[in-house]
């Protein structure tokens, strides 16, 4: 059965994080689909760019925030 | 030779000149001379016009879409931004540059002064009709053959048409620096080819070229200064994403095709055809475009709401629809970065993949907007709207009657010894869209209005 809450913070930068520090908006989505419901999903990412922890880089990958502002 | 204290550096002191006035005397004003350009700008009555204008859809038709000014304020925030981005991250080229975060707000409030009622429809119209006067009862001899422009109308209403001083001091009497921030084709017309570059879009007329050259003093070559580019980048970014926003908002923008591989293919032939127009193309047009649209899908994924729900302004859409806005605009803004001022190219380079998605964007708004039906058919009547008030303005200017005239439209007539095409252009460039709508109907007697209504304050 999947899970009430929406998948944190920390779940997310993991999978980003497993996924060598980017990762495309299908592969993440299709990863939390396991545990999670899409609507679930899409709140913890909107939820990850509002509190600023997740934003998308100039390829459109999903990236953490913090890394992506090192880089620039 | 060592700078004293007190002392402007050459440059600088050329950037504060202004054209009738000394410099301003901090005693007297504690604002800056930039900050003095930009606060003209925004009290002054063109720009008080700019509600009543047309972005692309008649403005407050709906309450929802855009007006002039609104896409002002925010191409004036953009442009703000872009400026402190480039001073933080670029001190040492920002410092050669002279770039002044005011300077790029000024020139961003001032950069669609010029633009007449109804938008681009009005812009080409009256375009035809002050080259070729005859087309409204007017003669050769009342034209002028640079005819009309958005930007160059612009930098008229800088350096003459406002009115903020006595008769010897026209303009708003800027700073050269902000004057050249606001030359985003800066260029006079070439009459010779008017499909050309130059013939398509520039940046003053001929009865303003000795303004314009003052204002271009220490500028090289047809580049734009530093804060011209970053006005016109903020402009792009501005019109891509809000007006994007806008017609999102009442469901024009199919969204399907965007996103869905079938339609891909159509998509990009449509947008290469439109790039390929520009003669600085790359010849990696397609491969571009098609990047850019990957892109685009993929920052798309996270927003489900924007690609597939019809827009009812619910918290979630809204928030997407805002997430989603910022995810952009702030790569956007990162985008621009200063060039060595003695390279002798552009001031600015703008990061390719940036630039290519914000044309593409541009592009979405052309394809599912410009082509409606309905705007079309509104945009005929506005046409001819112009034709009917520029042949009533011609005619009457030239015979000294300006009894037809709104009252602070009088001026333009008596205080300028332009052409008459040219003068009687004025008149419709300083309307908003309900004034020229109101006035049309009591000029041509469709309805009568009020005795004591003067129409046009």
């Amino acid at each position: 059965m999947k899970q009430d809450n929406p998948p944190s913070d920390e779940t997310i930068l993991e999978l980003i994080g497993n996924a060598g520090g980017e990762i495309d908006p299908d592969a993440l989505m299709q990863q939390l689909s396991a545990e999670f419901d899409l609507s679930s999903i899409i709140e913890a990412l909107q939820r990850g760019i509002e509190r600023r922890k997740i934003t998308l880089n100039n390829e459109g990958m999903i990236v953490v925030a913090q890394e992506l502002a090192k880089v620039a | 030779m060592t700078q004293g204290e007190g002392e402007v550096p050459a440059l600088d002191a050329a950037r504060v000149a202004r054209c009738h006035s000394p410099a301003s005397d901090p005693r007297v004003d504690q604002r800056g001379p930039f900050e003095i350009d930009r606060d003209r700008i925004l009290y002054s009555s063109a720009f008080h016009r700019l509600a009543g204008v047309t972005q692309i859809v008649r403005a407050g038709e709906l309450d929802i879409f855009h007006t002039r000014q609104q896409h002002t304020y925010k191409v004036g925030q953009i442009g703000r931004r872009l400026a402190e981005n480039c001073i933080r991250e670029q001190a040492s080229e920002a410092k050669r540059h002279g770039l002044h975060p005011e300077v790029v707000e000024a020139a961003c409030l001032a950069h669609d002064l010029g633009h007449p009622p109804f938008g681009h429809a009005a812009e080409t119209e009256l375009d035809i009709i002050v080259r070729d006067p005859m087309k409204c009862g007017g003669r050769a001899e009342d034209a002028c053959p640079d005819g009309y422009e958005g930007n160059a109308q612009t930098f008229r209403i800088l350096t003459k048409l406002a009115v903020r001083y006595g008769k010897e001091r026209p303009g708003l009497d800027l700073t050269r620096a902000t004057l050249a921030a606001t030359l985003k084709y800066p260029w006079l017309r070439d009459l010779s080819d008017l499909e050309s570059k130059k013939g398509k879009k520039w940046s003053a007329y001929r009865a303003e070229q000795a303004q314009f050259e003052w204002a271009r003093e220490h500028c090289h070559g047809d580049f734009k200064s530093a804060e011209a580019e970053l006005m016109d980048w903020a402009d792009d970014i501005a019109y891509s994403v809000h007006d994007l926003e806008d017609f999102h908002r009442v469901g024009v923008i199919q969204w399907s095709e965007i996103v869905l591989e079938g339609h891909q293919a159509e998509l990009i032939e449509g947008a290469v055809k439109v790039w390929k127009k520009d003669p600085d193309a790359p010849a990696d047009v397609q491969a571009r475009t098609r990047d850019a649209l990957a892109r685009i899908q993929r920052k798309l994924k996270i927003f489900p709401t924007i690609t597939q729900e019809v827009y009812d302004g619910s918290r979630e859409q809204r928030r997407q629809l805002r997430n989603f806005t910022s995810q952009l605009i702030g790569p956007y803004v990162r985008a621009a970065r200063l060039s060595d001022p003695d390279a002798g190219g552009p001031n600015v380079i703008i990061d390719d993949d940036a630039a290519d998605e914000v044309r593409l964007l541009k592009y979405f708004a052309r394809r599912y907007v410009i082509g409606l039906p309905a705007l079309h058919a509104q945009q005929h009547g506005q046409r001819r709207l112009v034709r009917d008030l520029f042949e009533i303005f011609l005619k009457e200017g030239k015979a000294g009657n300006f009894k037809l005239f709104p009252a602070r439209l009088r001026y333009i007539w008596e205080d300028n010894a332009d052409p008459p095409a040219r003068l009687a252009a004025d008149c419709i460039a300083g309307l908003t869209e309900n004034e020229a709508y109101q006035l049309h109907r009591r000029l041509i007697g469709s309805e009568s209005g009020l005795v004591l209504d003067p129409i046009v304050r």
